[in-house]
């Protein structure tokens, strides 16, 4: 309200139409505040006709009116104030209306209201003026909102801008915006902390300056011939330049946009330093590996998910025999064969399980050319980044000749190398798996141990190569007499074994007699001579009451040595009623006896004469030394009950040690050398080979003082055979002495003659077996003068044994055999302690 | 000449002052959504010529919502107002998202009526102690430097002293300096 009504208004007030012509609204209340005028505005507006409001007061025409009307009333009727309520805060206050639908639909007019107090009638009254700014504050409000969106857009676009700038001051790529003229008008902090430039030092400048040649011609000549503007579009990679000289590898993208219609360049550029570097380190990880893969002696090939192969090595290549054409792309198992006891290739088994496999041993790849290749494969998943499998890579390689060795070094552990039978580890493990099929199955089978008879005859007459050349002819022998069921063996020595598989006894003694009469029909040449060898064979059966292995084998082994003590070339069935079994079970107890016996002096020396029988030639007196062992209880125990296990179990040496002791002792305290009589001292075999023996004998006849011609040591011709060098070495040296040497049971051996030239012997003693019997028998009696006429031409005097009776003794004095020994002869004594003399008949 | 504070006397003026913002702050709040709070600040006698030195240095621009009085005493009652806290004023009580230069006609004519709802609480007040009425025209709009707006209102009175209230308005958690002047000082004693 602008202006003000005079307010003296008294003549004014009876003049509504003054107010009536007013285009606002006029309420002049009195001191009392009722309503004195009502102007036809008023009316138009209210809807309240004049004479309803005349005289009542305005709070009553306006119920519910605010407190600011009703302040700005008082104010003004009480207090002189005048006061204004604006639209804008008191908007449509007053229901005032501009129509009747306005009215209806309470669609009030926006007004504003000024109440100023009026000095009338000498009361304070007040007047009310009241303007319609409905279209005003319509259009106000409509500018408003125009330039509330007009604001809004500039703010967006400022904060477009400003996120702009953000942007292009926060890329990691560098953002230089060119003008027309190709010169820098946008240089952003990215681009400046890449190339070193401020933006103060390089707007206005070419682009040319951020690049070295011969880009930065480049780049000129580009902009330069764009002149018309057009649309360029540039992606390259190209070597940038900073501002202190430093090069690098970038990719630059340049476009060009048109700002307010004016042609601008936007050049992007990328440093890719660090890309570059990734790239060479993986092309050189990527060359290492292929490198790698394509150098390895192992097969890689690599396959998908189906397993179609999708990389393969040039060892692949090489060990399948297929080129790379002819695999990749192809399924794995369909172009490689692979044979094993698996039931998948292990790349398809790993593929399914997502774990790595690894081959059994001795699977067997197939190659293009139909080769064989002992293969060890591993096949390993391929996962994705997520851990899925995607695939499988397997690497192979070529273990034939490993695997051949391996198969040959397992043979070799399992044979013999000689005679390339099974051995004897390998053979004992076949038996213990026959005994158990044996207990478990009920099946019958036979255990045959062979012993060779002359297999020492050979090997140490004509040398080792022989006895190899021998073992190796009689192995073939063997062969050709079983069958392929059967497990021929050479436990070692000369000791052969055989497993005749499911085999009855007859049957099984059929081929050891087989096996017995091959070897003795078989003649072995080897230096233009020729040796019969001959096999003892014990022979076994396994049945289910077979034991174990070890009462096995004591059992085939018993058997053997049967057969060789009833005079080999034989074979023998074990039987568990056969006393030369249980005698050859009883010879390990009598071990402990004989340690025993010799711990505590318990033998006894005994003596029998050997008598010349010409004695008008003054043959000396011979007197054998023989050994009684005396028990445990007294009693006298023969030799014959503790020899055989002494000399098996290697003690020989150790009672020939103690007879040629106890005897040198007895003769240096009991003897009187007087006569010539010669004391004969049996010497086993092993005690041949004892080079302590040899010493012992010297040093034993030196301490006594006995003279070495009284010593005569008795050996028999088979174990001076078998001992052949150790005999002679024996002989040799004590001879030399003075000794002498009696070779002991001649005639018994199959080849005797071809020994004698070799054995410095003094006599030939003859087999007591040839003796025995002479006087009635021919053939004997012929035996013995054989012997006794080479003995005559070799200067050897002949001794006889077993002479019984004055028959045999008439015998070989017709002979002409030179000494008698025997029970027709003499007896054996003790030796006397009591310094008696001996009994020579 | 310094402003003069004022003395014991004029204690009770300022302890009706206080009644009277209140109730005019009180008045304002109900006319918009939100609470609006009025206070002084202080109150003391100055110049004209010491007058800016007083008033809010940032601003150059002022709006004057001013009344002219008449009866006990005359002179003129102006609220004045920095242009910047007008705008921020008017459009916190309308909640207006604007951020115009220019307040609209309507927005002075908002503004004017919180002028006067704060000048005539205050006469209100004073016309109890002076035991007189002291009467106001309508609130008259002027904008301008202060120089130049005081220029209008105290040549014309030949007025060289200004009773000068410091006012707080806060709306909106925003506090806006403004004052309150009065030409006339009939109940101070000689300075």
């Amino acid at each position: 309200m602008k202006e003000n009504i005079p307010q003296k208004l008294e003549r004014l007030v009876t003049d509504a139409s003054v107010f009536d012509a007013m285009n606002a609204g006029l309420v002049v209340l009195n001191h009392k505040g009722e309503v004195a005028v009502w102007n036809k505005w008023m009316v138009e507006y209210s809807f309240i006709e004049r004479e309803a409001v005349l005289g009542h007061r305005f709070a009553d025409v306006f119920q519910g009116l605010n407190k600011r009307i009703q302040q700005a009333i008082q104010f003004a009727l009480s207090k002189n104030l005048s006061s204004i309520l604006s639209a804008r805060l008191h908007s449509a206050e007053l229901p005032l209306y501009r129509s009747k639908q306005d009215f209806r639909l309470n669609k009030r007019i926006h007004h504003s209201i000024s109440v100023t107090p009026v000095e009338l009638k000498d009361n304070d009254w007040c007047m009310i003026q009241i303007r319609d700014l409905t279209e005003g504050d319509l259009h106000e409000q409509s500018l408003k909102k125009t330039t509330l969106e007009l604001e809004s857009m500039a703010s967006r676009a400022r904060e477009q801008e400003s996120q702009l700038q953000t942007i292009l001051n926060n890329t990691l790529d560098a953002i230089v915006i060119l003008n027309r003229l190709g010169r820098i008008s946008g240089f952003y902090l990215s681009a400046q902390q890449m190339f070193g430039y401020s933006e103060y030092e390089i707007l206005g400048k070419p682009l040319s300056v951020l690049f070295p040649a011969p880009f930065n011609r480049r780049f000129d000549l580009l902009i330069s011939q764009n002149k018309n503007g057009k649309p360029l579009k540039f992606i390259e990679q190209v070597k940038s330049l900073k501002s202190g000289g430093e090069l690098f590898y970038s990719d630059v993208a340049i476009n060009t946009i048109f700002e307010d219609e004016e042609l601008q360049y936007i050049v992007t550029i990328k440093d890719i330093t660090e890309r570059q570097l990734a790239q060479e380190a993986l092309y050189r990880e990527k060359e290492q590996a292929q490198v790698t893969l394509s150098s390895i002696a192992d097969g890689v090939i690599t396959t998908d998910i189906i397993g179609q192969i999708n990389f393969l090595n040039p060892a692949a290549m090489k060990l399948t025999g297929y080129s790379h054409e002819e695999l990749i792309n192809q399924r794995l198992d369909r172009v490689i064969t692979i044979q094993s006891e698996r039931k998948n290739l292990p790349v398809f088994e790993c593929i399914s399980t997502g774990q790595q496999v690894d081959s059994i041993s001795g699977d067997v790849l197939i190659d293009k050319n139909g080769n064989r290749l002992v293969i060890h494969q591993v096949a390993s998943p391929i996962h994705n980044q997520v851990g899925d499998t995607v695939g499988a890579v397997m690497i192979f390689r070529d273990v034939s000749k490993s695997h051949r060795l391996a198969s040959r070094l397992s043979w070799q552990a399992s044979h013999d190398e000689l005679t390339q039978l099974v051995n004897r580890r390998e053979f004992e493990r076949e038996l213990d798996q026959v005994i158990d099929k044996a207990r478990n199955e009920g099946s019958e089978h036979c255990l045959c141990f062979m012993d060779l008879d002359k297999f020492k005859v050979v090997n140490d007459t004509c040398g080792h190569v022989a006895g190899d050349e021998l073992l190796r002819q009689l192995a073939d022998i063997f062969r050709t007499q079983i069958r392929g069921a059967d497990t021929l063996a050479r436990l070692g020595g000369d000791e052969f074994a055989v497993i005749l598989n499911k085999c009855a006894l007859g049957p099984a003694v059929n081929v050891a007699e087989e096996i017995r009469a091959a070897v003795e029909d078989f003649r072995f040449g080897w230096g233009g001579q020729s040796f019969q060898i001959g096999v003892s064979i014990g022979l076994v059966m396994i049945d289910a009451t077979s034991t174990d292995l070890e009462d096995v084998f004591k059992a085939a082994d018993s058997a053997c040595y049967a057969a060789k003590e009833a005079g080999r070339n034989r074979v023998h069935i074990y039987s568990q009623d056969d006393k030369e079994i249980s005698q050859r079970r009883g010879e390990a107890q009598w071990v402990v006896r004989i340690q025993n016996a010799l711990e505590n002096n318990r033998f006894q020396l005994h003596y029998q004469p050997i008598v010349p029988l010409n004695r008008a030639e003054n043959d000396s007196v011979h007197y054998e030394i023989l050994i009684r062992m005396i028990g445990e209880q007294g009693e006298t125990v023969p030799p014959g009950a503790f020899i055989p296990s002494a000399e098996r179990y290697q003690l020989m040496a150790k009672i020939d040690t103690w007879v040629i002791e106890h005897l040198f002792a007895w003769m240096d305290q009991h003897w009187d050398f007087s006569g010539q009589d010669v004391f004969a001292i049996n010497l086993s075999g092993q005690s041949l080979a004892d080079d302590n023996l040899l010493y012992r004998v010297k040093q034993l006849l030196d301490h006594h003082q006995i003279p070495p011609d009284r010593i005569c040591f008795e050996i028999t011709e088979t174990s001076a055979i078998s001992n052949l060098s150790q005999a002679q070495l024996f002989i040799d040296e004590l001879k030399q002495i003075g000794c002498r040497f009696a070779l002991d049971d001649f005639g018994s051996g199959l080849s005797s003659f071809a020994y004698l030239k070799s054995l410095a012997v003094d006599y030939l003693k003859i087999d007591g077996a040839f003796v025995k019997d002479m006087a009635v028998d021919p053939i004997d009696r012929a035996m013995v003068e054989s012997i006794h006429n080479i003995g005559s031409v070799l200067r050897l005097k002949t001794i006889a044994e077993f002479v019984e009776d004055d028959e045999i003794l008439k015998a070989l004095n017709e002979v002409g055999v030179d000494y008698a020994q025997g029970y027709g002869v003499a007896r054996p004594k003790a030796l006397p302690t009591d310094g008696s003399a001996l009994f020579s008949c | 000449m310094k402003p003069a504070e004022l003395t014991d006397q004029s204690q009770e003026l300022n302890q009706i002052t206080d009644i009277a913002l209140l109730e005019a702050a009180g008045m304002i709040s109900t006319l918009c959504p939100q609470e609006v709070q009025v206070s002084a600040v202080s109150a003391q006698v100055t110049t004209i010529k010491q007058l800016p030195s007083l008033l809010d240095k940032s601003s150059l621009d002022w709006v004057a919502i001013s009344q002219r009085l008449n009866g006990f005493v005359e002179g003129h009652a102006i609220y004045f107002i920095s242009d910047e806290n007008s705008r921020s004023l008017v459009r916190g009580i309308l909640e207006e998202a604007t951020r115009l230069r220019e307040l609209s006609e309507m927005e002075e004519e908002a503004l004017s009526e919180v002028g006067n709802i704060i000048i005539n609480s205050c006469l209100s007040s004073y016309s109890q102690i002076l035991k007189g009425v002291i009467g106001t025209q309508l609130p008259l709009l002027s904008r301008g430097h202060t120089d130049q707006l005081l220029a209008v209102f105290c040549d014309e009175e030949k007025a060289s002293e200004l009773f000068v209230i410091e006012l707080n308005v806060c709306i909106k958690r925003q506090n806006l300096e403004c004052y309150l002047l009065w030409t006339r000082l009939p109940w101070l004693g000689p300075v």
